[in-house]
């Protein structure tokens, strides 16, 4: 009976382990698609040789742009350069109507927090890869997941669902600003992030 | 098989402590946190295109230069203009937090009329029109006759465009009294003008090129005129040379940062002055041809004759020896002399005012380049229209109809000031304001008026200020509707009377034709925001190209020379040398009667003038005071059996109330500071005025001020 009564107790662990673990965040995350396909290798590859922030720009008063409109993809797209299924779509639903692209962004953070680019790229001369990992030379997008609670890329908390990343530069939650900061002694006040 | 309960529940039992160890508990506690900033209910931040305007604060006189930065056309964050020839970049806390004020608890969104007077009768919706209506008999009867009282104009900003207009609006009423609001002038400037006996051009201290300024308590480092003008010449004091010494019964921001502060007992300021004054006549450290010129200076010097410095230094507190440096110090270099105009404490008296603005006359630092300058007035087209007036000079019981402007002075005074200006049967008060506040308890009916940042405003020339200046407060939020343009309503009041226009019936175009003045006089430049270029107005070719200049924040500053002052000054002005008696200043007490002196920071004297997010500045970091405390000496509160932190009711003849006690060692013993405003999260009043608080408790003098009662403070 003992022995029973333990099989049954050890049966609910497991069956709470394996849905927590695998049924869960596949039930926690939904998978949307992106507007079209990217190629940033293709960009930043030795055939272009673009950096990130020849698209990626910052503007005359030091703010980011983020993601860049279509104006900035027209500058080298106002016709169709290949032949790809990606290419066609760019200039036929975005660049000839001048529509911007609805892309749906890894890193989007909530309106309370408040990220200056210039101070890290510029001033602490943080690499682009720091943070947002090997993108640029990525040949496609990474699957867009959205928690179905917070409305939040899958990127913010991390692939790995353990929140404990797989690779250094997995994750943007606010942990990972304050243990750079203390590394880098800087300082971590509230108002400076949340404004 | 059958299932048993237990069976079950250990199962249960098992599969919670499972799940401790899976993302679940976790994860949905971080994404429901999450989860809860993103409810529709909770404000949007915008998205879109970022822009930057370049305006003006107008929530005091200083006039600040702010560039707005904009998402999506809404503003989101305001800074100062580095490189601005005014403020010099520098935006004071209240101006960074300008555009949150639009959003106050307490703003007004549409007319209200009192049922009763005072400030439990209840708040009415209400429209223009029927306030107009309702007006319109007394208003005619005004007209007709002023027997039973007049209309009175207060104004909270004097020197602007609107100002003219109002001016122009009560001229047409017999006796109409256009008043200004206390604090809105320079008092030292004010007083100048009355011992200079001159009526024309503008007063303004020339400090870039002043080495000594005697402050008698102008908060120069803690928003006084243009806090950008003040701080940089301080700031610069290793090139400049400049002293500044700060007489002040308390260690204030100013005295913290001054060269010299001489800690006064407050109440003998006169004596001080007198006493400087008698340094300066008995060693001739005067110009000589103050002798001829000033027709009153044997009465003055028999006065300071007996003011020795070592008798007023026993009852003042500073040794005799630092007020003979100090009368050296201002004789030997170029200076200038002024008093402070506390923002809740209000001017000194009358007579301390003459005998400070005095000590300009005899050092000769009147038309002295670092002295005090007559310039130009903006030009205008000089109308006739009703002189102003300071409102203590308003006779009593003389106003049956009030309109109070709705402008931020940044200063606040006794209701008292007002109530005894009104007819004995309380009158009638209109009162433009965007806000409920503790003026609102005064009021018959409230107008809405534009928020700061909601509307086209003028920023004109600061107190004190060297040269003339103009620049357009250019609107960063939408206006609502039922919000009242200040010209729209004498439009409306001029309507219900049965006059004839006004002149102007917005705003916008009281300040069109303001410029076309300034065009047609062909005076000063137009400087960029920024200052990287000017255009002298001479060069421009219509007033359209001024118009669209000053529209993208530009700012014309006049560059006519300075006017000639009248050389037969008076040191006295009308004040009789008996009035000033040193036997009568009082001795220390710190055990009966306790002087009571309230004491504000500019702008922030009532809660509907401070964006809530300024909490961070005063309860959270306690950098500044809220209001409801009281600053005492240790000993003073040591003498009444009081400690740190306790609650002390303070009683004065006109009441008592109940404030927190901070033993504070910078304040003279036997006195009592009263901390003024704010309270940036009391929203608890919303459907009522607030309290007016230790101002209530103030004596109003005859002369109109209020700084010192005498009080007593007992364990509440």
């Amino acid at each position: 009976m003992r022995c029973k009564g333990l099989i049954l107790m050890l049966s609910g662990v497991l069956a709470s382990l394996a849905i927590g673990w695998f049924a869960f965040p596949a039930a926690l995350y939904r998978t949307e698609a992106q507007p079209m396909q990217f190629n940033h290798a293709v960009h930043t590859g030795e055939q272009n040789g673009m950096t990130c922030d020849m698209c990626h720009e910052f503007t005359e008063n030091g703010s980011f742009k983020g993601i860049p409109t279509i104006a900035k993809c027209t500058e080298c797209h106002s016709a169709a350069i290949g032949s790809t299924e990606s290419e066609k779509v760019l200039v036929e639903q975005f660049v000839t109507p001048h529509k911007e692209i609805p892309w749906k962004v890894y890193s989007r953070q909530p309106d309370n927090a408040y990220f200056p680019h210039a101070a890290h790229v510029k001033r602490a001369e943080i690499k682009c890869e720091e943070c947002h990992g090997p993108h640029g030379s990525s040949s496609t997008l990474p699957v867009y997941q959205v928690n179905r609670i917070s409305g939040y890329s899958r990127d913010i908390w991390g692939r790995n669902i353990s929140g404990l990343p797989s690779h250094p530069w997995e994750g943007m939650k606010m942990d990972r600003c304050v243990r750079c900061h203390a590394e880098r002694h800087r300082d971590d006040s509230c108002l400076d992030c949340h404004k | 098989m059958n299932i048993t309960r237990r069976e079950l529940l250990t199962f249960a039992g098992g599969s919670i402590l499972g799940a401790l160890f899976t993302p679940i508990p976790w994860k949905l506690l971080d994404d429901s946190a999450i989860w809860t900033q993103n409810w529709s209910l909770i404000p949007r931040l915008p998205r879109g295109p970022e822009t930057f305007t370049f305006t003006g604060c107008t929530l005091c006189p200083g006039g600040c230069a702010v560039k707005a930065r904009r998402v999506n056309g809404h503003p989101v964050s305001l800074v100062g203009v580095a490189g601005h020839s005014l403020s010099n970049g520098i935006l004071c806390p209240m101006g960074i937090a300008g555009h949150h004020l639009a959003y106050h608890p307490l703003r007004l969104r549409r007319p209200f009329a009192f049922t009763g007077k005072g400030a439990d009768s209840p708040l009415v919706p209400s429209t223009l029109d029927e306030i107009a209506s309702n007006l319109a008999p007394m208003l005619k009867d005004i007209r007709s006759s002023s027997s039973r009282g007049t209309i009175a104009v207060l104004d909270q900003r004097p020197g602007r465009v609107l100002s003219d207009l109002y001016r122009k609006f009560v001229s047409n009423f017999p006796g109409g009294i256009y008043a200004v609001a206390p604090g809105s002038e320079d008092p030292t400037l004010t007083t100048l003008r009355a011992l200079c006996n001159t009526t024309e051009g503008t007063l303004g201290y020339d400090l870039e090129n002043t080495r000594v300024i005697l402050s008698f308590g102008a908060p120069l480092v803690d928003g006084w005129s243009t806090p950008g003008r003040t701080v940089q010449l301080l700031q610069n004091r290793n090139q400049n040379g400049l002293k500044l010494i700060q007489v002040e019964g308390v260690q204030s921001r100013t005295a913290l940062q001054a060269d010299t502060w001489l800690p006064i007992m407050p109440g003998t300021e006169a004596a001080l002055a007198l006493a400087i004054g008698g340094v300066i006549v008995r060693q001739n450290l005067f110009p000589a041809k103050i002798e001829k010129t000033s027709p009153d200076f044997r009465t003055y010097k028999t006065l300071v004759s007996k003011f020795e410095p070592e008798d007023v230094a026993a009852v003042c507190g500073i040794p005799s020896s630092v007020i003979s440096e100090t009368a050296h110090a201002l004789a030997s270099n170029p200076s200038v002399v002024m008093s402070g105009y506390d923002p809740a404490g209000g001017p000194l008296d009358n007579a301390t005012e003459t005998v400070i603005a005095g000590l300009n006359v005899l050092l000769g630092n009147i038309g002295r380049t670092g002295g005090i300058s007559l310039h130009a007035p903006i030009p205008s087209p000089g109308a006739t229209t009703s002189p102003a007036v300071g409102l203590a000079q308003v006779p009593d019981h003389s106003v049956r109809l009030l309109l109070i402007d709705g402008a931020e002075s940044g200063h606040t005074y006794p209701l008292s000031l007002l109530k005894r200006k009104l007819t004995a049967d309380g009158g009638t008060v209109v009162m433009l304001s965007p806000y409920l506040s503790s003026r609102s308890a005064l009021a018959d009916y409230l107008v809405p008026s534009p928020a700061a940042f909601e509307s086209l405003e003028e920023i004109s020339t600061p107190p004190g200020a060297r040269r003339s200046s103009f620049a357009l407060s250019l609107p960063l939020l939408k206006q609502p509707d039922t919000t009242v343009d200040p010209a729209t309503l004498l439009a409306k009041l001029a309507g219900a009377s049965g006059l004839p226009s006004v002149g102007a019936e917005t705003v916008e175009s009281c300040l069109r034709q303001r410029t076309h003045d300034i065009w047609l006089s062909k005076r000063g430049t137009l400087a960029t925001p920024t200052g990287s270029s000017q255009t002298p107005v001479m060069a421009m070719a219509s007033e359209e190209e001024l118009w669209k200049g000053l529209s993208e924040g530009g700012w014309w500053v006049d560059n006519m020379q300075d006017k000639q002052v009248n050389p037969r000054l008076t040191l006295l002005g009308l004040m009789t040398p008996d009035r000033y008696d040193k036997a009568s200043a009082p001795a220390l007490d710190t055990t009966g009667t306790l002087k009571l002196i309230p004491f504000g920071w500019r702008n922030a004297t009532m809660t509907a003038s401070v964006a809530p997010v300024l909490s961070k500045l005063f309860q959270e970091s306690h950098l500044r005071s809220l209001g409801g405390r009281v600053h005492i000496n240790p000993s003073t509160l040591a003498a009444n059996a009081l400690s740190d932190g306790a609650y002390v009711k303070i009683s004065t003849h006109s009441g008592n109330m109940t404030a927190q006690a901070v033993a504070d060692p910078s304040v003279i013993p036997g006195v009592i500071h009263a901390i003024v405003g704010p309270s940036p999260n009391n929203t608890a009043s919303k459907d009522r005025p607030e309290a007016e608080g230790i101002l209530g408790l103030c004596a109003v003098r005859d002369d109109g001020s209020w700084r010192i009662t005498e009080a007593t403070i007992a364990k509440a």
